[in-house]
């Protein structure tokens, strides 16, 4: 029994002793965007808020400490700009349907139904961007809200909305809110991501793409800010190329302390999480 | 409100099984004085996955536990983990004595979660997590002094959140539930 407890505290004391020397070299002076993935990470037993609800991102953001937070935008009937991931309202709400075939009034409305007891007393429903760029318009400095656009939605073909009327929403919520300093566009069409930085000049936008090397070369032919893309999709020395072009790199799909830390070991510009505790006490040294 | 019914539905029959075995052990014939014990334990709850070490004095069907715990999930080196107290109160209704045993308890933990620093965290506003939590669980003796034990508590976490750069502290609350496997060493019995 000695022996157990021996080493119980060996591995304490060697463990205690592992911190790695993070040395990053980005676009951005050394620093790490801290970015919760839909608010303060998707939803999972630990982190049980809904992904893009109001409390999910107010915990990251005035919770937690967050640098930034990353939200899905879609835009319903009648041309308003709701956050919500998925395809259909059924699959992660008591409503059902897709966004761009309702009006506002049907999804707002909708609560939440896989929360995991946080509405123990209260109901998260879906909101409005507006919502949250009203309540963060005045923060000084203001957090950077990176707007993922989802305009491709399957659900309902027929009722996808038209991309020059979504970059032109889009657009004015930016222009309205004086966003071109904290909101950066994500899309996976630089043709719409073009519409929006026309409408809203000097915005910056990120292009979400499955393929480091086409990404970034789109990215200097579009002259985009940077690209988005899965943390295991990109390598280091893709990451640094990207930077030698003046590419930021946003990074995602990151729980573990071993993704974190490979993360981290890239380089980045930003790091969409999903465990964001673990992400800002690694970047707290 | 389902996990509720089938909560109660496990309490009901952790109150009714005296499990298998008859009482050849004879654990419980020091049943009236105080019995220590030591453990460890694994555990999942809302703060994520935990270590826990922690120690226990019972008599009779009552016992009071205390120690520490660790939340690994989200540490970046150990001495940085945030950590935190566990606390709870058993009850034994069949007693102590059958290979298998079952108990009821009332838990208490903590996490902290500071500047790079567990220890700090109880001088200066940091993040803090506190679960209040009430479950059932069973026991299975391995022999005079090793143990198997494992549970299954709801309740309620409040998440007080220290912003420093705002200054302001945010609070969360919502549904608990914590299932915990640990192994127990009886050091006086």
């Amino acid at each position: 029994m000695k022996k157990i407890i021996y080493l119980f505290f060996a591995v304490l004391v060697l463990g205690a002793c592992t911190k790695e020397k993070l040395d990053v070299n980005n676009l951005r002076e050394g620093r790490i965007m801290a970015c919760g993935h839909g608010g303060s990470g998707f939803q999972s037993y630990t982190n049980p808020y809904p992904s893009n609800s109001f409390s999910s991102i107010t915990r990251a953001l005035e919770g937690l400490g967050a640098d930034a937070v990353e939200v899905d935008v879609q835009m319903s009937a009648d041309k308003k700009l709701i956050l919500f991931h998925n395809e259909t309202l059924e699959s992660a709400t008591a409503c059902s349907g897709c966004i761009p075939s309702l009006q506002s009034q049907e999804i707002l409305g909708c609560s939440y139904n896989r929360d995991f007891g946080v509405s123990q007393f209260s109901e998260e429903h879906l909101i409005l961007l507006e919502t949250i760029l009203q309540r963060y318009s005045s923060w000084s400095p203001r957090p950077v809200i990176f707007l993922d656009i989802r305009d491709n939605n399957p659900c309902d073909a027929a009722a996808t909305p038209n991309e020059d009327t979504l970059a032109n929403e889009i657009a004015k919520m930016i222009n309205k809110y004086n966003g071109t300093g904290w909101l950066y566009v994500i899309a996976d069409d630089a043709v719409l991501l073009n519409k929006i930085r026309s409408g809203a000049p000097g915005v910056r936008v990120y292009l979400d793409t499955e393929d480091a090397s086409a990404g970034i070369a789109e990215a200097i032919a579009q002259k985009l800010n940077g690209i988005v893309i899965v943390n295991e999709w990109i390598t280091a020395q893709q990451v640094q190329g990207a930077h030698e072009k003046n590419i930021e790199v946003v990074l995602f799909g990151i729980k573990t302390r071993e993704g974190t830390l490979e993360a981290v070991r890239k380089s980045p510009d930003a790091i969409q999480t999903d465990n964001l505790e673990l992400l800002l006490e690694v970047l707290r040294d | 409100m389902r996990q509720w019914y089938v909560w109660l539905v496990f309490m009901v029959i952790s109150l009714s099984v005296r499990a298998g075995a008859p009482d050849t052990l004879s654990l419980n014939s020091s049943f009236s004085s105080m019995r220590y014990h030591t453990f460890i334990a694994a555990s999942l709850s809302q703060t994520g996955y935990s270590t826990i070490a922690a120690g226990m004095a019972a008599r009779g069907k009552l016992g009071i536990s205390a120690g520490v715990k660790m939340v690994v999930n989200q540490a970046y080196t150990i001495s940085d983990a945030p950590a935190g107290i566990v606390t709870g109160v058993y009850f034994f209704p069949n007693g102590t004595g059958d290979r298998f045993t079952a108990f009821m308890n009332i838990d208490y933990q903590n996490t902290f979660n500071n500047d790079g620093s567990a220890l700090s965290a109880f001088f200066r506003p940091g993040n803090t997590v506190h679960e209040y939590t009430a479950g059932y669980g069973f026991d299975y003796h391995m022999g005079k002094r090793f143990t198997l034990s494992s549970q299954v508590n709801i309740g309620r976490y409040t998440q007080v959140l220290y912003n420093p750069i705002l200054d302001s502290r945010k609070v969360y609350s919502g549904f608990d539930t914590m299932v915990r496997l640990g192994f127990n060493y009886t050091l006086v019995r």
